[in-house]
């Protein structure tokens, strides 16, 4: 489903809501399966890319989900937070699957096919095998065609009884076309649809290919080491066009971004248990390296081939860190946390091309950054009883998220390293044995917005920021087979400094919710199984000016299955009520092939449609580009687009 | 291992029958007969681009497009070799008489010639000025930037302080 304990992620696009974030592409929200990192240092698309559309869902075992910077072992965009996917050493059985989604009228049905093969051996070796291929349309009228096919294989070979090493191999290939963003004056003028295309060379292909090897051992009943490496290579054309025909009004402003990336690192880590005076000393300490080798361009194009080159870079990466948590247990009721990280980040650029007379393009060079990040925070667990369990708590901790280093060798320059720091405190409790019910109050203050914006190779300034909120998580047990869970956000966030806008901050979620009924009850010789969620956001600023605003949304889903020893049948139907929604929203400047072209007059009358403007401002009278919202819808009703299911954090490149 | 070569043939198999092609496409088919040497120098229909001359007799590359109904807007150029290496010397602004409709999976023809477009002077069937502005200002702006195109006789001068040598200074050349 697409919410998970307050992440919510945009079913087209994947971006991630998350206390008071539009992680537009995971600059500030740690993505990593089994401990290797899915966000992308430094690419060609933005910072901190996180594609997790190379994971086969249904060889996730669990998602550890932690908010804030408050926790030592998560370094690199873990500002928000972090999410760790887990996958499965083995399964009960192999198994075939098929599915086919769809929605209905508008256009063909996709499929999906998995084959999971888990063969059992007397050693002791788990292992599992799974392949999955499929194509994808969307509701869209110039159809996805997202054909892809994603790998996953993992042995586990238990080495004694407490030490096993684990191989594991992941590997993705897909191409697929976009829809792009769509100016909202255009569709609500009629002249494209909610699903249409105005650049229907939208798209690209990508590859991940993926190997680790981990090593666990508990050296004693009271200790446990880990230690993992991991290489993969990464390729990556997205060809887009988000402000159609300013830049060029005859080619259009299509454009395509190409990474070609090594990545390689590891991390260990030792953890050691031990009382003194009945003091329980919990103590861990780890270190992890990465290294990313990238080539990176920028082009313009038409029809998908190159007009002209815009940038060219070899960039070099490396961030080591390290890092210790004391956890200190001195009575029942009472734990402590004192730990930190330290973080070393090492980087060059080789800038291949400055084209005549641009002044934004990065200059070569090479520089490193660090970072210290303190962290501790307090529990104190008044109830401990059988009818009630609660616990308050304290947390303070300094992250971080790394920036594009491309940005620290251009004007103005980016610092390399932001710092974020976060305060929270909170309870959470179980009640009756039925009830979980959890609250949180947060702050996190950033020290810059400054980004490095892949999509034009430049840098856009922004200031220091403070993001405070409210976090409210209930699930209740209405019986053994029902239960009911409901998640709500209320976010405050903003500039520090006003600029004269209010310090307003573009496109940060205000108010989240989801949640939903869930039943799982024995019918027949199976097990029938059902849910209805829904999750939403309400309306937001598109702009930091706050004059045009993002419209919120309420989807529904539904979900219905059954499983006998052998089969298993499901049907999902998404946007169960047919709800009208933008699955993403931008304040972009845009031009139509059709409107006047650059510093043209405007024509009396002309309509800029709702939430748009010139933007020059006041008085039309020639016009640079017509900017307002663009938009992306979400899927038209009544689409069973899933036979398949959708892994938690889905999501494919814009 | 029997059982695996099936299951893993049947997943092939599925997979190739799947195969769901219905996007839409476009392409132009320029049906001058070669003798009138007019060439198709651009042309563009809803959200498709044909920026490759079109020589008499010959189509052009089949472009992804949409479903859509829509005019067609072109630009042709009499008397023009795209081999010559030179750029056309006159551009000609014409328009489809009719909207043209594709629906899902289609491949629309675009067949450009004096029957089906308006606005070539030979076929004594010239644009409104205000069409020909809309072509020549909106939809290719870069082919007559710094220049004036007269619609009744298919021509385009200079704007006064354009510089004689400025970009798209054939397209800006007496007709």
């Amino acid at each position: 489903m697409p919410s998970a304990r307050n992440i919510s992620v945009s079913r087209w696009n994947g971006q991630y809501f998350l206390r008071g974030f539009d992680v537009d592409h995971g600059t500030d929200l740690a993505l990593s399966i089994d401990g290797i990192p899915v966000n992308m240092v430094g690419h060609a698309h933005g910072q901190g890319y996180a594609d997790t559309n190379f994971i086969i869902p249904e060889v996730v075992e669990r998602v550890e989900i932690a908010k804030g910077p408050y926790f030592a072992y998560q370094g690199d965009f873990a500002t928000a937070g972090a999410v760790n996917m887990v996958s499965r050493d083995d399964f009960e059985h192999s198994s075939l699957g098929l599915g086919v989604s769809g929605s209905p009228g508008h256009g063909a049905a996709g499929f999906r096919a998995l084959l999971i093969a888990s063969p059992k051996f007397e050693s002791g070796l788990k292992a599992t095998f799974a392949v999955e291929a499929g194509r994808q349309n969307g509701p869209f009228d110039n159809p996805e065609a997202w054909d892809k096919y994603k790998l996953f294989n993992k042995l586990t070979y238990p080495i004694s009884a407490t030490s096993s090493i684990t191989l594991g191999e992941m590997s993705y290939g897909g191409a697929w076309h976009g829809s792009g963003q769509l100016p909202a004056r255009a569709v609500e003028q009629g002249g494209v649809s909610r699903f249409g295309s105005i650049d229907p060379d939208e798209g690209g292909y990508t590859s991940r290919h993926q190997i680790f090897v981990q090593y666990k051992v508990r050296p004693s009943d009271t200790s446990e080491l880990k230690a993992l490496a991991y290489l993969g290579s990464y390729r990556f054309n997205l060809f887009s066009n988000f402000s159609l025909f300013i830049r060029d009004p005859d080619s259009g402003d299509e454009i395509e971004q190409r990474d070609r990336r090594t990545f390689y690192g590891g991390r260990v880590s030792y953890r050691i248990v031990h009382e003194l005076e009945k003091v329980r000393f919990d103590t861990t300490m780890g270190g992890d390296v990465r290294q990313d080798d990238i080539h990176e361009e920028l082009w313009n194009t038409v029809h998908r081939r190159e007009l002209s080159q815009v940038r060219s870079n070899n960039v070099y990466e490396t961030m080591i860190g390290a890092w210790a948590n004391e956890e200190i247990t001195p009575v029942r009721w009472l734990r402590l946390d004192v730990g930190g990280r330290a973080d070393s980040l090492s980087f060059a650029v080789d800038n291949k091309l400055t084209p005549a007379g641009d002044t934004n393009a990065p200059s070569s060079g090479v520089d490193s950054a660090s970072q210290l990040s303190p962290k501790t925070s307090m529990v104190v667990s008044p109830l401990q009883s059988d009818p009630a369990q609660v616990d308050l708590y304290v947390n303070y901790g300094h992250g971080f998220h790394s920036n594009d280093v491309r940005g620290a060798f251009s004007k103005p320059s980016v610092n390399p390293l932001t710092r974020a720091i976060g305060e929270e405190v909170g309870a959470r409790g179980r009640f009756f044995d039925r009830w979980d019910l959890a609250v949180a109050f947060w702050q996190l203050d950033l020290a810059s917005e400054t980004v490095w914006v892949g999509d034009e190779g430049t840098t856009e300034v922004g200031g220091s920021t403070r993001r405070q909120g409210i976090e409210l998580e209930t699930r209740y047990e209405l019986t053994r087979w029902l239960s009911a869970d409901a998640d709500v956000t209320f976010t405050k966030s903003e500039f520090k400094a006003n600029a004269g806008n209010g310090n307003g901050l573009a496109l940060a979620p205000k108010q989240t919710y989801s949640g939903g009924l869930s039943a799982r009850h024995a019918l027949g010789p199976g097990i029938v199984r059902g849910g209805l969620r829904f999750y939403g956001i309400t309306d937001r600023p598109a702009n930091d000016e706050g004059d045009i605003i993002a419209k919120g949304f309420t989807l529904f889903d539904v979900h219905a299955g059954y499983r006998l020893r052998r089969f298993d049948v499901a049907f999902d139907v998404e946007n169960l009520f047919n709800q009208d929604s933008r699955a993403a929203q931008f304040d972009t400047t845009g031009r139509l092939r059709t409107e006047p072209a650059l510093g043209a007059p405007v024509p009396l009358g002309f309509n800029c449609g709702s939430g748009g403007k010139l933007a020059t401002g006041g008085e039309p009278r020639h016009l640079p580009g017509l900017r307002g919202r663009a938009l992306h819808p979400a899927i038209p009703a009544h689409a069973p687009r899933h036979g398949d299911r959708l892994p938690a954090l889905a999501r494919r490149p814009r | 291992m029997n059982l695996y070569r099936t299951v893993v043939l049947s997943l092939l198999l599925g997979a190739a029958a799947c195969e769901t092609p219905d996007a839409t496409s476009a392409v132009v088919d320029n049906a001058y007969p070669e003798a009138t040497r007019v060439v198709v120098y651009k042309a563009w229909w809803a959200a498709t681009l044909f920026k490759e001359p079109v020589v008499p007799g010959a189509s052009s590359d089949i472009e992804r497009s949409v479903p859509e109904s829509d005019v067609v807007y072109a630009l042709l150029t009499p008397g023009w070799d795209p081999a010559s290496g030179s750029p056309p010397t006159r551009l000609v602004a014409v328009r489809s008489k009719d909207k043209l409709v594709a629906s899902r999976g289609d491949t629309l023809h675009i067949v450009v010639s004096d029957a089906t477009f308006r606005g070539s002077c030979d076929a004594r069937e010239p644009l409104s000025q205000e069409d020909a502005d809309f072509i020549t200002q909106r939809i290719f702006p870069g082919d007559f930037a710094n220049a004036v195109y007269d619609a009744r006789s298919c021509t385009t001068t200079p704007t006064p302080d354009a510089d004689a040598g400025s970009e798209g200074g054939a397209d800006a050349g007496p007709g």
